[in-house]
């Protein structure tokens, strides 16, 4: 009898603790066992890179000779031949200067799709561009392709040519075309 | 038979007592012992807005496009990361779920943009190897069209559980 009771106290007092620890338990597991942290998490829009034309390029006027000539615009806008083709100081031509602008120090690829003559009529002349970020800069010669915003965001670049002038070149006024494109690296 | 009876009361008590307080005391090991560290922070690099819509990066910090968005390179995109150490050693293979959050914001002075579709890998549950488990996560970002230039910060949290 007494065997009995103290079974049953003790299978009571057990399934009570068992009771109360498994409650503690339950409880404690969101409390203890989660475990956060914060990340950082960033992303940076950018300016759309723009280009602008500034200023056509021009030759100005010149009277051809009986022999070839060339006659060359340099980057910086002055104008210089060789052979006899004469310029006229009336219209002296000018470089030209695009604009672009975009993000902050970010580098871009420029691309050239230029005319290889200009035309007037049924005659042309041979033309050869090329181009630079810096204005005074009259020995260039290549084509600038790889260009930097810079902390002030914008750039120009300047295009120049040399025209190539037949003995005896038909007068009239010829045109072509340098088609200019920017784009983000 | 009483005395078998005697010695089966005189053991059940003492396992119970045993049995009870041992989960207690790993919890309580286990709050001091999980540390959960970002290591990495998530990045969607440059970009150009335009007509809007998304930049998503994955789990190995590779970046993806949607919409009218043009990528910059180079890329400088990165998945997060997030390491997870356990210095108890009955820790030290237990398995976790990873909880990531539905949205985040990224903002920039008034402007903002949101973050979804988080992924972590490992996905949904984790196992620590030798008590250390780093995660890696990505997760998707709306443009919209004509997005305000900036740099854009914000953070997200990450929550792990163990099993």
């Amino acid at each position: 009898m007494s065997n009995k009771s103290f079974r049953t106290q003790s299978a009571l007092k057990l399934a009570l603790r068992s009771a109360l620890a498994l409650g503690a338990v339950a409880v404690s597991v969101p409390t203890f066992a989660a475990n956060s942290a914060t990340v950082n998490a960033s992303a940076t829009v950018v300016l759309p890179i723009a280009l602008a034309k500034a200023t056509d390029l021009a030759f100005g006027k010149f009277a051809p000779d009986t022999a070839t000539s060339t006659v060359t615009v340099f980057t910086d806008g002055s104008r210089s031949k060789t052979g006899s083709a004469f310029l006229l100081a009336s219209a002296p031509g000018a470089a030209s200067r695009l604009n672009v602008t975009g993000e902050v120090s970010t580098a871009y690829t420029v691309t050239y799709t230029p005319s290889a003559t200009v035309i007037s009529g049924g005659n042309n002349m041979n033309i050869t561009f090329f181009s630079t970020n810096a204005p005074d800069n009259t020995t260039a010669t290549g084509m600038f392709t790889a260009g930097n915003l810079g902390l002030g965001s914008a750039e120009s670049i300047y295009i120049g040519a040399t025209l190539a002038v037949g003995a005896n070149q038909a007068p009239g006024t010829y045109a072509g075309t340098i088609a200019v494109s920017v784009d983000y690296d | 038979m009483s005395s078998h009876q005697g010695l089966y009361l005189e053991k059940r008590p003492s396992f119970g007592r045993f049995a009870v307080w041992l989960p207690l005391l790993l919890l309580a090991g286990a709050a001091q012992a999980q540390t959960v560290t970002p290591t990495q922070s998530l990045s969607f690099g440059r970009f150009i807005a335009s007509g809007g819509g998304t930049v998503s990066v994955d789990v190995n910090g590779a970046r993806n496009r949607g919409g009218s968005v043009i990528l910059l390179q180079p890329s400088a995109a990165s998945s997060a990361t997030v390491h997870i150490t356990d210095a108890d050693p009955s820790n030290a293979s237990k398995s976790f779920f990873i909880t990531l959050p539905d949205t985040a914001t990224l903002s920039n002075g008034s402007s903002t943009m949101s973050l979804s579709n988080f992924v972590s890998s490992p996905d949904g549950i984790g196992t620590l190897i030798a008590g250390s488990k780093s995660l890696a996560i990505g997760a998707t970002l709306s443009i919209a069209p004509q997005q305000a230039p900036g740099n854009y910060a914000g953070s997200f949290q990450v929550t792990i559980n163990y099993q």
